[in-house]
């Protein structure tokens, strides 16, 4: 629990019983400058003190303590981490001061945190809803069909002058009945929407990244033909070496490799490199060396060098690609950038169409393409969901990583497949069940409320830096495609319901799923979702 | 013999207008009101071109395509996917599953036989 400094209360407690600070020093027995370093936070005081204080200015010594303040102070902590702050300098002690001088005003904030959270999950569920309602669909359907009806018999009795008298008044009547249909139909429509009112725009850095790779279709043609030239200037015998990377980086750029050990950089004598983690994936350039961790595994590493490579040679294209107007601040840029580098390496590393061509070959057997390629699990994984090139389109996937909390932190979909924006996924997923076989692949059939159904393959990965006791980060890793392509994919054997195999019946989330007796269900479904 | 044509359409206004308008360009026509329907029909009379429509019961148009495309005895069966989805996604999934023309509903009668017309090779009336 935070530690809330006292003294701003005992200052506060003071001043409402009208005490100056000698009188309340006198009263205690203490310098009035012992007192002003107290009440300044300069001081810490033990119990016997401040119960004294508390006795003396006759408040509860709960209150002075600030037990409860102290909650307060941590949940405004805790708030501080979510996505839509990160961007904001926002320091621990500014929770405590904030609650120390004006906890009305914390308590405030916390109450309009939470309205915003709320509000974030209703427009969710609405705007799902619009999606996968099935009056929704139902209506669109019926009016389409109407109107399809109504067009064509029109046309006929424009175009077809030679109609006899009985078809002529058959097609008429036909005409005004499916007429009144629609009409009705159009009703029951503009009914439904007045109850509702929904824009789900994305607030978040994050939430702008996702719609601006959703608007490219996680397809970016030039990103691949760099990567493509890139290779054929790197590579030997066809294939992309960690040795030929380090080679190409010094000879083409001058920059040599080093690999940093904590323990040894302070002996280097010259610029220490200093990572915040050891499972922390990423670089330093220090000088002419580029600086990676020691631990990292090898596919990391080849990965970090490609995207040192890329990110200098072609600074360019990663630049007019940002300049995007979807991405509307800095922070979004940035996390663009470094995703489109990302990408990119992804493209180096795993030529489009040598991939996609054994991809298919050996029915996206995931374990079969990391042997071919040398990539990892997640780095294939990610590769597979942007083989969208038009004319040359893998099974169009969606992607999820999630860590053992639920905390979803990567989400992407090209298919029909809608991923949750706020919070966890339905628990039943794949995504989760994988922690329970880690490093196992788990695949699994799943039927969603609006009957659709889709194929899920997940497995754990694991970020530990390659040491003995060194720290463990352990993801999930899920891609997930329509079932109707199941028979295109390795996971997708023994997967179908009509051989008597087992179809999960899930959901989106808790929030957004309307089965009212799933024995798993964490939260109650939101209002819109089930009236 | 002029071609043979299925329409597998499970709503019965559509299937009665395309069934007058492809008549009337000389096509012998077949119906199938649902998916099992279509799948069966296709088996049973080899027609030289469905027009199918994607939602249907008891096997989607989707369903009925991939069945046809896995038939080698069914290659030069023409087919002409018929849906009020207009997005993406659906007409990414015609094409790979192997549609031969991909039309949208409210469709124009015009565009309809056009569509039919050049699948089937015949002449422009």
């Amino acid at each position: 629990m935070s530690h809330v400094r006292e003294g701003f209360r005992i200052r506060k407690a003071r001043k409402l019983q009208g005490m100056t600070q000698t009188g309340l020093a006198n009263n205690l027995g203490i310098s009035v400058s012992y007192l002003n370093l107290i009440e300044h936070n300069k001081r810490a005081i033990g119990g016997r003190l401040l119960n004294k204080i508390a006795k003396v200015l006759d408040v509860d010594l709960t209150q002075l303590a600030g037990y409860e303040d102290a909650r307060l102070v941590q949940n405004l902590t805790d708030l501080s981490g979510d996505a839509l702050f990160r961007d904001l300098s926002m320091e621990d002690r500014g929770a405590q001061d904030i609650i120390g001088r004006e906890p009305g005003w914390g308590r405030a904030f916390l109450r309009l945190h939470s309205a915003y959270l709320e509000a974030s999950e209703i427009v969710e569920a609405l705007s799902d809803r619009l999606n996968r309602d099935r009056f929704l669909v139902e209506s669109s359907h019926e009016i389409l069909t109407q109107i399809t009806s109504i067009r064509s018999f029109a046309e006929i009795l424009v175009e077809f002058d030679d109609l006899p008298g009985d078809k002529r008044q058959r097609y008429i009547s036909l005409l005004a009945g499916v007429s009144s249909e629609l009409s009705e139909t159009a009703k029951g429509l503009f009914a439904f929407m007045d109850e509702v009112d929904m824009t789900a725009r994305p607030m978040t850095p994050a939430g702008e990244v996702e719609d601006f790779f959703i608007g490219h279709h996680n397809y970016f043609p030039a990103l691949e033909q760099a990567a493509k030239t890139l290779r054929t200037r790197i590579e030997v015998g066809g294939q992309i070496h960690d040795r030929a990377l380090a080679d190409y980086l010094v000879e083409r750029h001058g920059v040599a490799l080093r690999y940093a050990v904590p323990e040894r950089e302070a002996a280097t004598g010259g610029a220490r490199a200093e990572f915040r983690s050891p499972t922390r994936i990423d670089y330093q350039r220090i000088g002419d060396h580029l600086v990676l961790q020691e631990w990292h595994h090898s596919e990391t590493v080849r990965f970090l060098i490609a995207q040192f490579i890329f990110e200098r040679e072609h600074s360019d294209i990663l630049s007019t690609l940002v300049a995007d107007e979807r991405l509307t601040s800095d922070d979004a840029r940035g996390r663009a950038r470094r995703a489109l580098a990302r990408y990119a390496v992804g493209a180096l590393l795993f030529p489009y169409e040598p991939f996609l061509e054994m991809a298919e070959e050996v029915r996206y057997d995931i374990q079969v393409l990391q042997q071919r390629f040398g990539g990892s699990f997640e780095q294939i994984c990610h590769r597979l969901v942007t083989l969208q090139r038009p004319g040359s389109r893998s099974v169009p996937f969606a992607y999820l990583r999630a860590d053992p909390a639920g905390n979803i932190s990567k989400r992407f979909s090209l298919s029909n497949l809608r991923l949750p924006r706020y919070g966890g996924a339905c628990p039943l997923w794949a995504l989760y069940r994988a922690f329970l076989s880690p490093g196992r692949i788990v695949s699994q059939r799943v039927r969603l409320p609006d009957d659709q159904e889709f194929l899920f393959v997940a497995r754990t990965v694991d970020k530990k830096a390659n040491a003995y006791g060194a720290a463990e980060k352990i993801y999930s890793v899920m891609i997930g495609c329509d079932a109707i392509y199941a028979d295109r994919l390795v996971y997708g054997v023994g997967k179908d319901q009509a051989r008597g195999n087992l179809v999960t019946e899930a959901g989106i989330n808790c929030r957004l799923c309307p089965r009212p007796d799933c024995e798993h269900r964490a939260y109650a479904p939101n209002p819109a979702v089930t009236n | 013999m002029s071609h043979l044509v299925l329409i597998a359409e499970d709503e019965p206004h559509i299937l009665e207008s395309l069934q007058f308008l492809l008549e009337r360009i000389g096509l012998r026509i077949a119906t199938a009101h649902d998916g099992a329907q279509a799948i069966h029909s296709i088996q049973e009379l080899r027609p030289a071109l469905v027009v199918l429509d994607v939602t249907m019961q008891h096997h989607s148009g989707f369903e009925v395509l991939k069945r046809v495309r896995a038939d080698p005895e069914l290659s030069a069966t023409k087919i002409l996917i018929l849906t009020a989805k207009g997005q993406e996604a659906d007409r990414r999934t015609s094409a790979e599953l192997g549609a031969d023309k991909y039309i949208t509903k409210p469709f124009s009668n015009k565009d309809l036989v056009a569509g039919v017309r050049e699948l089937l090779g015949m002449e422009d009336s």
